[in-house]
């Protein structure tokens, strides 16, 4: 029982829920109650659904040992694709599924260059977030689009009970099913095990790069998800869209003690993390402080988890030769 | 010895972009009226300055196998603190100092998390850009800090002529002909190549590498601040967005003219190559009245093609080095 309880907190997810606490109280101090409001957690959580599909996709490639900071301007590009297709007529479930195409042959795009030409992973997607940010901007001619749909505007606005938004069950929904996949499937194992060691996982009989494809077009396609529900809920597809939140994705997965070199993480400590993040940002707003400030902080944040993710490696490496 | 070098010639890197940089400049010169033009020439070599200073560090960089992504913001930061210093009453040449020890200070936070927290550059760069982004907007609280007129003797750094050749583009060309002296003539340039070829083998060969990248981190940094201020003074004011593209610009001019993104290979005469290339690009793309849209998509699908020359020079380099083993 007490092995079991010094395990807990020992653990990564307990430093970040007790960080998360930490974070709360002294906000909502700070806020003079704001931050605890029955309108401000509703806007919490509705503002938790985009970053979760975000930090989905981000952290299962993390996790293999990847990063992919195109997703900002794939998850700009899906959208447009979405209220473009809808303003020409079609049904929303065809035109997200082409929307869900396009984007996925973005990740495509990221993953041929990254396995087969060899470039390195940051910088052949940033080629792709140019070039995503780029097309969607010739779709609309540089305008934004309306996407006026009775489904999804529904599922963008309204809420269950009044308090729970649709598109937070719907996040949790998924973040539930990729825990499920990384924990209980031979799959999920495998992003593990090739995050941790490319190579001997190969000799081990696993396919890194078949691994690496599906993660990579995954994680577009939850950049379009992410993207397309922000455009549900504001009623129109902008051209700014996600871009820039390739970071609040990759920020949230290290705050939620996904390592930045792979091989270890999980989706609850996901989650924290990606409250962690937007409870520090609407906090800052709270506190009256201007979006710039938040610019600056979204990067001081980013810096610290990354540093945090060095202390608690460089702890996992000290364990490891201190056992031999 | 005449005919090795005519062979040498042809069969360096430098040749076939030469070429290409030619068929360019003719296809535009061709298709578009004004564009071989004195004036628009000499704009295309005011427009050079920004990508290539900031490529002149960003080399050095890439060579010793490290980058700097927030280099564009630097330079940003750079420009919005030279005009501030100008606005305050200081004399620019005491501003422009300023402001390159004020860059050395960016460099040396990148150097310092890269080097002693031990983080990855390009990861530990871009948490910067939000970081410096955020702070020049609310330095400038989102308005152009503008230079008044009264201070017009620092314009002409920005913009003002010797001959034909405008001022930038001569800064320029030396800062390359300076830092391509040091790649190639000193021992601390050779030990840049060492660090970037082959880490394992520089690190049993002596060389610090930690000290090495830190000194180019704060290089580049300073460079850029630099060329932000010499934006600044083209044009007559400063702002958050001026140069924020820069970095990769730069990045992708110096890896077309065949700097090695993995470093080790790469000089000066590779990125001037580079630059021209992507700038005579670019600006023949707008002259010849295509959407600016295009121009973002473009951006990403140079540096694609950039990377691929990288990646067959990369693989044709292995060949050569297992033909040597054998």
């Amino acid at each position: 029982m007490k092995a079991k309880l010094r395990r807990m907190t020992n653990s990564k997810l307990f430093t970040l829920t007790l960080l998360l606490i930490v974070i709360i109280v002294i906000f909502e101090i700070l806020s003079k109650g704001k931050l605890l409001s029955f309108k401000n957690i509703r806007s919490i959580l509705q503002s938790v659904s985009v970053v979760t599909f975000l930090a989905i996709g981000c952290g299962m490639l993390l996790m293999s040992g990847n990063t992919d900071l195109s997703l900002g301007g794939v998850g700009t590009l899906g959208p447009m694709v979405l209220a473009f297709c809808i303003a020409a007529g079609l049904p929303w479930y065809v035109a997200l599924i082409i929307a869900l195409i396009s984007c996925a042959l973005c990740g495509l795009g990221n993953a041929l260059m990254v396995n087969y030409l060899n470039f390195p992973t940051f910088i052949a997607t940033i080629a792709m977030a140019s070039i995503s940010q780029g097309i969607a901007y010739l779709i609309s001619g540089g305008k934004n689009i309306d996407m006026k749909d009775p489904t999804l505007n529904f599922i963008g606005t309204k809420r269950l009970f009044d308090f729970i938004p649709y598109t937070f069950i719907i996040a949790m929904v998924a973040l539930v099913i990729y825990a499920i996949i990384l924990r209980k499937t031979k799959f999920g194992r495998s992003i593990l095990l090739v995050g941790g060691n490319a190579e001997a996982s190969r000799l081990a009989g696993l396919k890194p790069k078949k691994i690496s494809f599906i993660l990579f077009v995954n994680a577009s396609c939850m950049a379009c998800l992410a993207g397309s529900l922000m455009c549900a809920r504001v009623k129109t597809a902008t051209t700014a869209g996600l871009s820039g939140s390739q970071f609040t994705g990759i920020t949230a997965a290290i705050l939620g003690g996904i390592s930045f070199g792979g091989g270890t993480g999980g989706m609850m400590g996901a989650l924290v993390g990606i409250f962690i993040l937007n409870v520090f940002n609407n906090a800052m707003q709270l506190v009256g402080l201007s979006s710039y400030y938040q610019t600056v902080m979204s990067g001081v944040l980013l810096l610290v988890a990354l540093i945090y993710d060095k202390i608690m490696e460089n702890n996992r490496m000290h364990r490891a030769i201190t056992a031999k | 010895m005449k005919s090795s070098l005519f062979k040498r010639v042809l069969r360096s890197k430098l040749l076939p972009l030469v070429a290409v940089t030619v068929v360019v400049v003719a296809f535009f010169g061709i298709t578009t009226n004004g564009f071989l033009s004195a004036s628009n020439l000499r704009s295309i070599m005011i427009s050079m300055c920004l990508s290539g200073m900031i490529g002149v560090g960003m080399s050095m960089l890439l060579i010793s196998g490290e980058i700097d992504l927030a280099s564009g913001y630097e330079a940003c930061m750079g420009g919005i603190i030279t005009a501030l210093l100008i606005k305050a009453g200081i004399p620019w040449p005491a501003a422009l100092l300023i402001t390159i020890a004020a860059g050395a200070v960016m460099g040396g936070i990148l150097a310092f998390l890269v080097n002693k927290v031990g983080l990855m550059g390009f990861i530990s760069s871009m948490a910067m850009i939000s970081v410096y982004n955020g702070l020049d907007y609310i330095v400038t609280k989102a308005q152009d800090v503008t230079i008044t007129a009264e201070h017009a003797s620092f314009y002409s750094l920005g913009a003002g002529t010797v001959g034909f050749l405008p001022i930038p583009f001569i800064i320029m060309v030396v800062l390359m002909i300076i830092y391509g002296l040091i790649l190639y003539k000193t021992e601390f340039g050779r030990t840049i190549y060492m660090t970037g070829g082959n880490r394992a083998a520089a690190r049993l060969a002596g060389v610090n590498r930690k000290k090495i990248t830190s000194i180019l981190y704060i290089n580049n940094s300073a460079i850029c601040a630099l060329a932000g201020s010499l934006v600044a003074a083209r044009m007559h004011c400063a702002n958050a967005a001026a140069c924020t593209s820069g970095s990769i610009d730069a990045i992708t001019a110096a890896v077309l003219g065949g700097v090695s993104f993995r470093g080790g290979d790469g000089n000066m005469g590779c990125l001037f190559i580079g630059v021209a290339l992507v700038t005579f690009f670019n600006s023949g793309l707008t002259a010849s009245g295509l959407q600016s849209y295009w121009q973002i998509v473009v951006q990403g699908l140079l540096l694609v093609v950039a990377l691929c020359i990288d990646f067959v020079n990369e693989r044709s380099r292995q060949k050569a080095l297992s033909q040597v083993a054998i």
